[in-house]
């Protein structure tokens, strides 16, 4: 009988304090999952560039950094101590190619062939004319 | 109620916090995440003449000669004779050190090409070797390469300061004016510091 009346006031009593622990269990979880998403949405953190985000080297440098170092160098004295005005000037024109060469010696010859033509029908027509 | 008592005590140990290794982790997360990334800059290396060029993905080597301003201020370039003559414009860093450093060959000269005519077949991460007085080998990786008409040259990107070690190739390229006797565009090879060899002569 005793056992019976201690079985049934422990069941009360589980029944009574199983909301209440599970209450507290949740209570605990509850946290956890904010503070595993709370490094990615950190105000402080970086800011991430507007184009391909995650693809960035993680070593890029704000822009505002790159702005503050631009006139940084910008205000320093010139490395380059005289600046050259005008484009480079480095090149001396189109190769010369087989083929032009070709193209002005067959030309040249041409030319030769029809002088000779004409001097041997000149000579023609004297020769003719007597 | 000693059996109750133990019931309770073991259903609250159950739920009672476990140690959060997360939560004590989180505000190292946080910190690192939030360092500013740092921005890395290479320190060059002391002023020495450049005595040689090598470019290994266009097969070109030359040696080095100064070359300073033209009276109408332009640039010197190397004899158009020599086409396969590379110059250095003395009046920028030397090659290591800090600052924007100007190597200018030609494309062609002499009816034969020249010592950069292949200037514009480089490709970001080839590398460009500068071997200098002081027996020390300054390396390079090319950035990018352009071409850049001449009335738009880029002065202020080839000769403007830099926050570390530069270098920049310098020939001719695109089509021939025969009027101006000249080159429409510029091919411009734009390479970033990469480290030291030593002179194994």
């Amino acid at each position: 009988m005793k056992l019976g009346r201690a079985l049934a006031a422990g069941a009360v009593l589980w029944a009574v304090a199983l909301p209440l622990t599970t209450g507290t269990a949740l209570a605990d979880e509850t946290p956890s999952a904010p503070v595993a998403t709370t490094p990615a949405e950190d105000p402080t953190a970086a800011p991430k560039p507007p184009a391909p985000g995650d693809a960035e080297p993680p070593e890029a440098v704000p822009a505002e950094d790159e702005k503050a170092r631009d006139e940084k160098l910008e205000g320093a004295s010139p490395q380059v101590r005289e600046r050259p005005d005008g484009a480079p000037e480095t090149g001396g024109g189109p190769v010369d190619s087989g083929t032009d060469l070709a193209v002005a010696g067959g030309a040249a010859g041409a030319a030769v062939v029809a002088a000779g033509g004409i001097v041997l029908a000149l000579r023609r027509r004297r020769a003719g004319s007597h | 109620m000693a059996a109750v008592s133990l019931l309770l005590a073991a259903l609250t140990a159950c739920s009672s916090p476990t140690p959060s290794p997360t939560s004590d982790s989180t505000p190292r997360e946080v910190t690192s995440t939030s360092s500013a990334p740092e921005q890395t800059t290479v320190a060059g290396l002391p002023a020495s003449r450049p005595l040689w060029i090598d470019v290994p993905a266009i097969a070109t080597h030359s040696s080095l000669v100064p070359l300073g301003l033209n009276d109408d201020r332009t640039v010197e370039v190397p004899p158009v004779e020599q086409p396969m003559q590379a110059g250095w414009y003395e009046h920028s860093p030397t090659p290591g050190q800090t600052g924007p450093s100007v190597v200018l060959g030609h494309v062609n000269g002499g009816g034969q090409d020249g010592i950069f005519a292949r200037l514009h077949e480089l490709k970001p991460g080839d590398e460009i070797r500068v071997g200098r007085e002081d027996g020390q080998v300054a390396r390079f990786v090319v950035d990018r390469t352009e071409q850049i008409p001449k009335k738009e040259f880029p002065a202020d990107a080839v000769y403007g300061n830099t926050a570390e070690p530069e270098l920049r190739l310098i020939t001719c390229g695109g089509s021939f004016d025969d009027d101006a006797d000249s080159y429409r565009d510029n091919i411009i090879a734009f390479a970033t510091f990469a480290g030291v060899d030593q002179d194994r002569g």
